[in-house]
This record gives structure tokens, C-alpha cells and sequence, in this order.
């Protein structure tokens, strides 16, 4: 089954087009990369994804739900991690996620929370205010938040930005994980070690346009590279 | 249900670890209303000591027949009369200062029209020291009836001619009651009704600042598009916000019931008073005697509930606008100008002149019952509290749809004024 099919794509802001006639899938268990320049296009196609925006037009469906028609249905499968993200400063981590389990599983929350506390990670640090945890804690909370509740599929853009190597190696290692508990991942990343890493299929996006696809190895090969660094520059200056 | 508790709850927690929020809708009216009340009372009651003890000063250049009467006529009355040299006058601590003429006595005799100065003095321009003013000039009328009557009686005459041969008291009805009530009493109630507005005014004000930052908090801090993702139904979310916002107005109705309260209480103690008569000085109790019926208390605060609410809406609005709370807070402001424009407008004008359309504009405004509320409170016309409840209901309703509307398109992430843009093409136009 498919987790996520993209059809011709457009959005526009006003007359801008930020999203001109994409199209992909990604298939159910797998690990799918976006890649693309600054302003290529991968967020506004993530947050129409995740029922955020509307497509101009277009069809984006997930797991057969159409992301405009059945929204409601679409996020109860769904966990979004947006690229810039915050949290209620007031409260705890624990009680950051204590809410978010509450909202997807009422009374069996339980099980959620003590997995989100585990893939965040702060030790006794889930404690303290969320006003006072840094820039790499926050999003080490926020993709914990995002991943606990083992969602069919989880949007998450720009997981490792803002953080170190080690704590970037610990969240890679966190993702895989979740997907091998059966959550199919799309992301989108400007590290390309991490896509490499990670993905089991890319999709190259430049002004808007998916302009290739492929296993990292496949595009390695295709588009003739010792790195997907290489190809990517390749891509993004030869079109 | 169960859902929508957890996140009003998180909604409550993070407005209420805002201090300001807390001083804006709780503190705020439980300090001002006592306050007002307070002064209110105390400007009346030190007016009052004054005059109780009140010491008349005169400055005597005739020191003959009429100035000895007069001083008599006023030590008669239980009134202490200092005697000053003009030298005396700069520095003097007077109320009241009577100048009388050289030639009062010649004059009075003649026939001729003696002039008397009198000088009051006021510590500033207010309400209660206005009751100040007259009361030399009622003082010399009393003195010039006393004068008639024992010249009648010394001509061998009746003097009970003299007797005022009519009595009046003016009625006054006010078009916009439907009512008829003494003078006095509507002086009293002027001063109140001039407050009203500012009250109601710091009310919207707050109301506005709190919901206004409800959802550009969101924006602000990121989390509203986690939020929109989350699965809840959008019409839930606009409920806890509106929720959220309904929290703060119940706290803030509690905290102006209950300062409200209060206020009304010390107004019954305090004591209205005029100065009359002729016959040296008289204060007349003009109390406002307002009863507070449960019902009629119930009515009230329905009332005041919904007109918060709206002013809860139409802030989350103006925060769908805005990115950020500082924004937020600004457009609230600007938004509360006419607002304000609105209420003052009752207190200002004679609404009565308008013609019939613009009245029943006016009146379709849900703030103008609150701000009218004390008014009606005294009058006793209850029924326009059914009237404004109706009114704020149908505003209500309609705030709510626009919300629900916006919650549910994509609207409540992209939009934003762009004051810039609008300002580059008026430029570029
Ligand atoms: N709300 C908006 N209004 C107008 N234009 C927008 C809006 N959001 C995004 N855009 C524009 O759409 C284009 C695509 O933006 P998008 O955020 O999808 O890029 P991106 O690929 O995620 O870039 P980055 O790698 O920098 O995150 C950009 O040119 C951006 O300026
Ligand atoms: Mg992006």
C-alpha cells in the first residue's frame, strides 16, 4: 500500500508558485528524503501533506485518505514534525507530552508518554520547564512528541536541524528504530550524509519541480557521483 | 469532552503564568471599582465636614447697621464669622469670604442696590467641591428675606407675605427612559454615569490584550502548527480557544461582580447632599437607593459574561492576523479605539436627537448595554438587560461562525496584515 501519493502538486502564494506539478509516492514501511536548495519547495509540500495547507492543485493522498476531503482522518494517522517548532514554555517536557498522548490515545496515554520520556532522552531534565531546555533539547522533545505515538506515517521536516553531531547521530539512530517498529517516514533534510543514511528512496525537489528519484545508489550511479553531495550539486546547477 | 478539558487546562495555565494578564482582568477591577467608590464618598464626606464646621469670613468696611445685622444674622445660624482685615486676605484659609462695601449700610438705607463680593475658594475643579459654590450666595438671600421681614414687621405689616407663595419641584424627564425623576437625583446620577464608560472601557481593553495573545502566542512560539496537526477537530480547537478566553472573562466577571459590589455598597453609605434655604444651611439626603435583586443581579452578569466573550472573539480574530503577540497586542489597542469611540458616545451625546436609524444602529452595538448598565440599574428598567443579552447573543453567534470558518481554512496560518505592502502600493499607485 501506498503511504503517501503526491499528484501533480501545484501550490501557489498569491501568484507565486512555490510547488509546480510534482508527483510521488512513497510505499508503506519505507524511509523517503526530500532534498532541495533553500526555497525549493519541501516544506510547503510537507505541510500539504500533513493537512496544514491546501494544494492550489493537485491530489495528495495518505494511506487512500485525501489530505483535503479526509483531513480528519489523515491526522489521526499522522505525526507532523514542522521545521521550526516550539512548545508550551510553561510546561514540563512530561507534561508537554502527557497532553500530546492524551489527545491520540485518551485513557491509554500511558504507554506513549513513557515511550516519548525514552526517545527524548533528557533524563531528569523532562522535569524542568520546556522555557528552559535549549535549542538541540527542544527538538530532541518535539521529535520524541512526534514519534511516540507510532503513527502510520510521520512528516518530519528538518529532524536534526540545530543539533550537534552526537546528538544528530542519536536521533538518526531513533528514527530508524521507529521505522523498524513499522512507521513509514518522510522527511526532508539539507544533510546529506543523513539522507544517505537513512532514506530508502530520495526525491530531489528545485524550484518546485521533483527533478529526480531514486535509491541513493541508483541516483550515485544515474547521475554519475562519488557522493550524493556531488549529485546533488550536479542536479541543482545543471537544471 | 475529556479532551477539551486537558487543553482549556493547558490554555488556563498558560495565560495565568502571565502577571499581567492576572493584573489586567482580576486586580484591575477588584482595585478600581472600591477605589472610585472610595473616592467618591470621601470627596462628598470632606465637602460635607466643611460645611459642617464651616467658618464664614468677613471683611467689614461699612462696620455699621447692615454689617452688624449680618453678622448677627450669621452667628444666629450657629456659624462662626471670623473678622478680617483686607491686609489678612492673602493666605487666608477660607471657604467662604464675604467683602462687604463701605457705604453697604448708606446704600441700604437710600434704597439703593448695595453690592456684596464673595469669594469661594476650592482646592481644585471636581464634582465635590462643586457643592461649595452657592453657598455664599444662598446665605446673602437668606439674610435679605430676613431684612424684608423685620422691615414689614417694623412697618406694622403681615410679615408672613413674605412666606414663599410657591414651592417647586422640578421634574425632569429624560426621553431616553421613559421616566420622570427629581432634579437632585439626576444630578447625583450624572457623576455615575460618566464613570461607567471608563470602567467598561479598561474591561474590553484587557478582554482584548489576553485572547488577542491566546493565538498569536501560538504563532509565536511555533506550536500552532503542531496544534492544527494534531487530531482534533477544528471546531474543537476554536472551542478551547474561545474556552480559554471564556475562563479569563469568568474571572474577570467574578473579580468586577465583585468590585461592582462593593461599589454599590459604599454608594449607599455615601450621602448626596445639596445646600438650600434661606434659613442658614440645610442638607438634604439624596441617597440612591439601588436594590440589587438576585434576578436582576443574574441579569447583570449575563450580561457582562457576554459582552466579554465577544470581546474574547473578536480578540482571537485580530490574533489570526498576527504572528506574533507584540503585533497582537497592538492591533488590539487599535481595535479598541472604536470601541471606545462607542461608549463614550452614549455618555456624550443626546442620544435622543439622533434620528431613528442611527439610534437603532447605536443600539445594535452589544457594547452599549454594559456601558448603559448602571444607568439601568437605577432606573429600573431591567428589560433592556433582556434586550443586550439578546443583542449579544446575536453578535456572539456571529463572531463564532467567523472563527469556526477561519479555524477550519488554511487562513489561520498564512494570513497576516501586511501594513507594509498596502502602504508600497498606495506609494507605487
Ligand atoms: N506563507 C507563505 N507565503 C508566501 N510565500 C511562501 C510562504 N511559505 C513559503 N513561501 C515561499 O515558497 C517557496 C518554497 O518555500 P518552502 O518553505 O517550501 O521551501 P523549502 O524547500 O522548505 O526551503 P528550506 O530548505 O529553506 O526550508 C519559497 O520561495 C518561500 O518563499
Ligand atoms: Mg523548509
Amino acid at each position: 500500500m501506498e503511504a503517501v501519493k503526491v499528484e501533480n502538486l501545484v501550490k501557489k502564494y498569491g501568484n507565486f508558485v512555490a510547488v509546480n506539478g510534482i508527483s510521488f509516492r512513497v510505499e508503506e514501511g519505507m524511509i523517503y528524503g526530500l532534498i532541495g536548495p533553500n526555497g525549493a519547495g519541501k516544506s510547503t509540500t510537507l505541510r500539504i501533506i500533513a493537512t496544514l495547507l491546501k494544494p492550489t492543485s493537485g491530489r495528495v493522498s495518505v494511506f487512500g485518505y485525501d489530505v483535503v476531503g479526509e483531513a480528519d482522518k489523515v491526522r489521526r494517522i499522522i505525526s507532523y514534525l514542522p521545521e521550526e517548532a516550539g512548545a508550551y514554555k510553561h510546561l514540563t517536557g512530561y507534561e508537554y507530552l502527557e497532553l500530546m498522548a492524551k489527545i491520540y490515545a485518551g485513557d491509554g496515554y500511558r504507554e506513549y508518554v513513557e515511550r516519548g520520556v525514552e526517545l527524548a532522552g533528557l533524563g531528569g531534565r523532562i522535569y524542568s520547564k520546556i522555557g528552559e531546555y535549549s535549542k538541540g533539547m527542544l527538538r530532541r522533545l518535539l521529535l520524541a512528541r512526534a514519534l511516540m505515538t507510532l503513527p502510520k506515517l510521520a512528516i518530519l521536516d528538518e529532524p536534526t536541524s540545530g543539533m550537534d553531531v552526537v546528538y544528530a547521530t542519536e536521533i538518526r539512530r531513533m528514527i530508524k528504530r521507529i521505522n523498524g517498529e513499522g512507521v513509514t517516514i518522510l522527511l526532508s533534510s539539507h544533510n546529506m550524509l543523513e539522507v544517505e543514511y537513512l532514506c530508502d528512496e530520495i526525491g530531489i525537489i528545485s524550484n518546485g519541480r521533483l527533478i529526480a528519484e531514486g535509491s541513493p545508489q541508483e541516483l550515485k550511479e544515474r547521475y554519475g557521483g562519488e557522493n550524493l553531495e556531488e549529485v546533488f550539486t550536479n542536479l541543482v546547477r545543471g537544471v | 469532552m475529556n479532551l477539551l478539558w486537558e487543553l482549556v487546562k493547558k490554555e488556563i495555565k498558560e495565560t495565568f503564568r502571565n502577571p499581567r494578564y492576572i493584573v489586567f482582568t482580576v486586580l484591575f477591577p477588584l482595585i478600581i471599582f472600591p477605589a472610585i467608590g472610595y473616592l467618591y464618598n470621601l470627596g462628598f464626606q470632606t465637602a460635607q465636614e466643611r460645611i459642617a464646621t464651616l467658618t464664614v469670613y468677613v471683611v467689614d468696611l461699612d462696620q455699621d447697621e447692615v454689617s452688624q445685622k449680618f453678622i448677627q444674622y450669621l452667628q444666629d445660624r450657629n456659624i462662626t464669622v471670623e473678622l478680617v482685615d483686607p491686609s489678612q486676605i492673602d493666605g487666608l484659609d477660607y471657604v467662604v469670604l464675604f467683602i462687604l462695601p463701605e457705604n453697604l449700610t448708606e446704600s441700604y438705607l437710600s434704597g439703593e442696590r448695595g453690592s456684596i463680593e464673595i469669594k469661594v475658594r476650592i482646592g481644585s475643579v471636581s464634582f465635590s467641591s462643586m457643592g461649595v459654590l452657592d453657598i455664599g450666595n444662598r446665605l446673602v438671600a437668606g439674610f435679605e428675606a430676613y431684612l424684608r421681614r423685620e422691615a414689614m414687621i417694623e412697618a406694622g405689616l403681615d410679615a408672613d407675605f413674605l412666606n414663599d407663595i410657591f414651592s417647586t419641584d422640578v421634574y425632569v424627564r429624560v426621553e431616553d427612559w421613559g421616566m420622570e425623576l427629581p432634579s437632585q437625583q439626576l444630578a447625583s446620577l450624572f457623576i455615575q454615569i460618566f464613570i461607567m464608560p471608563w470602567v467598561v472601557f479598561g474591561l474590553v481593553v484587557s478582554i482584548l490584550q489576553v485572547s488577542a495573545a491566546m493565538l498569536s502566542e501560538e504563532k509565536e512560539y511555533k506550536t500552532l502548527e503542531t496544534l492544527l496537526t494534531l487530531p482534533i477537530d477544528r471546531k474543537i480547537l476554536a472551542l478551547e480557544k474561545i474556552m480559554g478566553s471564556m475562563i479569563v472573562a469568568f474571572a474577570a466577571t467574578a473579580a468586577y461582580a465583585a468590585g461592582f459590589l462593593i461599589y454599590v455598597a459604599m454608594l449607599g453609605f455615601g450621602t448626596r447632599f445639596t445646600v438650600t434655604g434661606g434659613e442658614g444651611l440645610d442638607i438634604i439626603e439624596e441617597s440612591l437607593s439601588i436594590s440589587l435583586r438576585p434576578e436582576v443581579l443574574l441579569l447583570l452578569t449575563l450580561l457582562f459574561f457576554l459582552t466579554v466573550l465577544i470581546t474574547g472573539g473578536i480578540g482571537l480574530l485580530v490574533s489570526l492576523f498576527t504572528q506574533d503577540t507584540k503585533t497582537a497586542e497592538g492591533v488590539a489597542a487599535t481595535v479598541s479605539m472604536p470601541i471606545m469611540m462607542i461608549i463614550l458616545l452614549g455618555a456624550l451625546i443626546d442620544l435622543s436627537l439622533l434620528p431613528d436609524y442611527a439610534r437603532m444602529v447605536y443600539f445594535s452595538i452589544p457594547y452599549v448595554y454594559l456601558m448603559k448598565s448602571f444607568e439601568y440599574l437605577v432606573i429600573g428598567r431591567y428589560e433592556m438587560y433582556v434586550v443586550g443579552i439578546i443583542v449579544n447573543i446575536v453578535w456572539l453567534v456571529i463572531v463564532m461562525v467567523v472563527l469556526a470558518k477561519m479555524f477550519e481554512s488554511e487562513r489561520i496560518l498564512t494570513m497576516k496584515i501586511s501594513f507594509k505592502l498596502g502602504l508600497k502600493r498606495r506609494l507605487l499607485s
